[in-house]
């Protein structure tokens, strides 16, 4: 156990990026906070397409200017390669020659059509790590079939599951399956990076996101294959936990969250009420009686919030070791004492952006901190890189710039 | 499929010790290949409580949480409560390259099991805490459950129904997003070990996990200063908030598909527009667009719901969900099933795959059916290895590889150490 140095966990290690929206993104950003060099290829006539998703700064519409690029590509760098051109993928063939490992989220075939397939990129770097993260995975019937992580929530099971008995399903926020994705990605990468130290083998990695989506569903899918009944949505319920509820509190459009989950809880629970009559009844000292009457609970506890500030309601529980929380907003999030305490966000200059908030991955090592740098602008490091990894020389560089090869 | 052969992290033994935080993360490096150790108070682990459950009854074994979090484990049973049952916890600190924790902060170093204290077992050694909150901070001690993850983590208030209370997603889902980036973290740090010698601590907060999720909420804050809020299962756009479904009811469940202007919906809205043309229920208003100029924010809401949404929810809701998957793949329309668990296992892809694995395990009478490998290699380095153990099911393997004879054994098992 040493003390801190300033090298990051993956300092010394290379990644090419050959991704678009959030999953390969998310997946070589978070490898550029623990010290990897990473490095982005987009093309200025094709740019990763959450480059012109909302929101963005101050609603300036521009390619450097989303916030949503901004927090899931910071540190790393961007280089221009027009992959359309020869030059350009001579220029990328290049680069991976010198890189650990390369990530592909395009549909499958895309790289292989470029001639940046793994079979090609093995002859120029044989030890090469690639992970292809498309929708269905590399082979089978859907292999090219485009998609996003919206529907792919929805195909994995996850949205199925997400809403109120009583109602068609809600699904969770945005593109859910894009969030648990990378984690999936990033721990194969690093699996491959050690086994790779330890044989020298470099390896292909065949990661379908469907396959990584149910993963997150799997007691759901055992039950089903068992009973051949299929799981549904509770609401907030939870057949473990009573009471258990997403509750009202003063404030426009305020919740605290509450779960019951044992016994002892729910003593202290009542406790916290002040004892009213109602809670003292016997029944409702066992997690049965408590489910039975599960409505009921969820309504004289919303009774008891409604009135009460959230933050007053889940400082008064957790001293007694109720679970309990603030539903925190957007606003919240920054102001939020456990997340300020980590300096969870990490506020940076951008060049375009002006000073922004960059989120950290949920990790830290004690040796080897995380540092998480601005997201670049696009193409920010063309030449920077053509002239020194690639070592070409000032007249290569502007040839190829007037032949369109960075745009 | 055949169990076992090689594995990314062949080679490392990992003890998993605490409650469910940590499950995934030792399933996850059970499945790349390291040798993972389940130990478990003697009574069974809390987290064979956890629904839901086979039968829908309780029993040590019918947990199918359990069932599927610890597949490919090795699991043995000890008391860390009594002197005997810690010493030998550091004998079998001493074989391994990792632990894996989720005790709640401060319960190692109160059983003299801190991360000093291991490392005199084993130096460099590992150690990997995934709790609520991380390990420092006003949260620290707070109690948790999944609920109140989604809570402080900004996710929850973004999900759901408008005029209901935001919802969450009915199954646990923080631990496994922290338990996945736990399992990576034990990776990034046995392989920095290997390149420095110096091992390391490794602490995964939940509610960070789950903040990356609620990925909008904080940016729309801090560089617009407006709070985003739930839309149930519809995306609202600026400038002018024109509101779209995701989710849309067909004839026997629902599909999602979203109407992308732009290049975006190059693909999907042409090919989607032919189809209902193809049935006479194209709007004019559709078969006039030129969509990949279509600004769905800057379009009014009457004229979008009209010209598109109305005959696309008519067109949706004549045809069945496998309809619309089937013929969308074939047309390239993206409109998805919304799948229950059984339409999840119906899914041709993943049978063409070879995905699903088929487990024997001695307390049920059907084979258990669990999710394959999360990445694929043609050397099968990650692959799902074997079922969840059963209560103590290796300590004698285990124990008699530290040397403990079938004598020291039964006395330790006479004396409930393990």
């Amino acid at each position: 156990m040493g003390g801190q140095t300033e090298q990051g966990v993956l300092a010394g290690v290379r990644m090419v990026e050959f991704g678009w929206a959030v999953v390969g993104p998310l997946t070589t950003s978070w490898a550029g906070g623990f010290g990897a060099e990473v490095i982005k290829v987009e093309t200025k006539s094709r740019p990763d397409i959450i480059r012109s998703m909302t929101p963005f700064k101050d609603d300036k519409v521009d390619l450097d200017n989303s916030l949503f690029f901004g927090r899931e590509n910071a540190s790393k760098q961007s280089i221009a390669l027009n992959l359309k051109h020869s030059q350009g993928r001579e220029l990328a063939k290049r680069l991976v020659a010198q890189a650990d490992v390369v990530l592909d989220s395009y549909t499958a075939g895309v790289m292989a059509n470029w001639g940046l397939g793994y079979e090609d990129l093995v002859k120029v770097r044989p030890d090469l790590i690639m992970l292809s993260s498309c929708m269905y995975g590399q082979t089978g019937a859907l292999r090219a079939m485009p998609g996003y992580g919206v529907p792919l929530t929805a195909i994995s099971g996850l949205t199925h599951l997400c809403g109120w008995p009583d109602r068609p399903p809600c699904g969770p926020y945005g593109s859910y399956t894009d969030y648990l994705v990378p984690r999936l990605n990033l721990l194969a990468i690093i699996s491959a990076l050690d086994h790779r130290r330890r044989t020298g083998q470099g390896v292909y990695l065949d990661a379908a996101q469907l396959e990584a989506g149910v993963q997150f569903v799997a007691p759901a899918l055992l039950g089903c294959a068992l009973t051949g009944r299929a799981a549904q949505r509770l609401g907030n319920r939870d057949p473990q936990a009573a009471p258990q509820g997403v509750y009202p509190c003063a404030g426009q459009d305020r919740w605290v969250a509450i779960s019951v989950l044992d016994d002892r809880q729910w003593k202290d629970l009542v406790q916290a009420l002040g004892s009213p009559p109602w809670a003292l009844d016997p029944e409702l000292r066992h997690l049965e009686g408590r489910l039975a009457r599960a409505g009921e609970l969820d309504q004289r506890l919303a009774e008891w919030t409604g009135p009460r500030q959230a933050q007053e309601i889940m400082t008064l529980l957790q001293a007694r070791r109720v679970p309990a929380g603030v539903a925190n907003d957007g606003r919240d999030l920054g102001q939020d004492p456990q997340l300020v305490f980590e300096r969870y966000y990490t506020r940076r200059e951008h060049p375009v952006m002006g000073e922004v908030h960059y989120a950290a991955h949920s990790l830290e090592f004690s040796a080897s901190p995380q540092r998480v740098d601005r997201s670049p602008c696009l193409g920010e490091h063309t030449r920077e890189i053509c002239l020194g990894l690639l070592g070409l020389d000032q007249d290569e560089y502007q040839r190829l710039e007037q032949q369109g090869v960075f745009r | 499929m055949a169990l076992g052969g090689a594995g990314f992290l062949t080679g490392y033994r990992v003890l998993e010790l605490g409650g469910q935080e940590g499950l995934f993360a030792g399933k996850l490096l059970a499945d790349l290949g390291a040798e993972v150790i389940k130990v478990e108070p003697p009574g069974g682990d809390p987290a064979r409580d956890l629904g839901p459950f086979a039968q829908g009854v309780p029993a040590l074994e019918s947990s199918l949480s359990w069932q599927a979090l610890n597949t490919g484990k090795r699991g043995v049973t000890l008391d860390l409560g009594q002197a005997a049952g810690r010493e030998l916890l550091l004998e079998l600190a001493a074989t391994a390259d990792a632990v894996i924790e989720s005790f709640p902060p401060g319960h190692l170093e109160a059983l003299g099991l801190d991360y000093q204290t291991l490392c005199q077992a084993r130096p460099e050694l590992v150690l990997v805490s995934v709790t609520p909150f991380g390990q420092a901070g006003p949260y620290r001690d707070f109690a948790a459950s999944d609920l109140v993850i989604w809570a402080l983590s900004g996710l929850l208030y973004i999900c759901g129904d408008p005029d209901r209370p935001p919802v969450r997603i009915s199954l646990p889902q923080s631990w496994l997003h922290a338990g996945a980036d736990a399992a990576t973290g034990a990776a990034m740090a046995l392989f920095h070990r290997g390149r420095t010698g110096q091992g390391q601590r490794v602490v995964v907060s939940a509610l960070r996990a789950l903040e990356r999720v609620a990925y909008a909420a904080h940016i729309l804050w801090d560089a617009r200063g407006r709070v985003l809020r739930r839309q149930g299962s519809a995306l609202r756009i600026p400038p002018l908030g024109t509101t779209t479904p995701l989710i849309w009811p067909c004839a026997d469940g629902f599909v999602a598909f979203y109407l992308f202007g732009g290049q975006m919906g190059a693909v999907s809205n042409p090919a989607l527009t032919q189809w209902m043309d193809d049935e006479g229920l194209a709007s004019p208003y559709m078969q006039d667009l030129d969509w990949p100029r279509l600004n769905l924010g800057a379009t009014p809401q009457e004229e979008v719901d009209q010209g598109i949404v109305q005959p696309v929810a008519a067109f949706f809701a004549r045809h069945t969900q496998k309809e619309l998957w089937d013929q969308g793949v074939r047309r390239r329309v993206m409109v998805y099933p919304v799948n229950d668990a059984a339409g999840v296992l119906a899914e041709a892809q993943l049978a063409e795959r070879n995905f699903w694995v088929r487990l024997a395990h001695p307390a049920f009478d059907q084979e258990l059916t669990l999710p394959g490998p999360f990445v694929k290699t043609v050397e099968s380095l990650c692959q799902v290895r074997g079922p969840a153990p059963t209560l103590g099911q290796h300590n004698q393997a285990v124990y008699a590889g530290l040397g403990l004879g079938p004598a020291r054994l039964a006395e330790l098992g006479r004396a409930g150490v393990i």
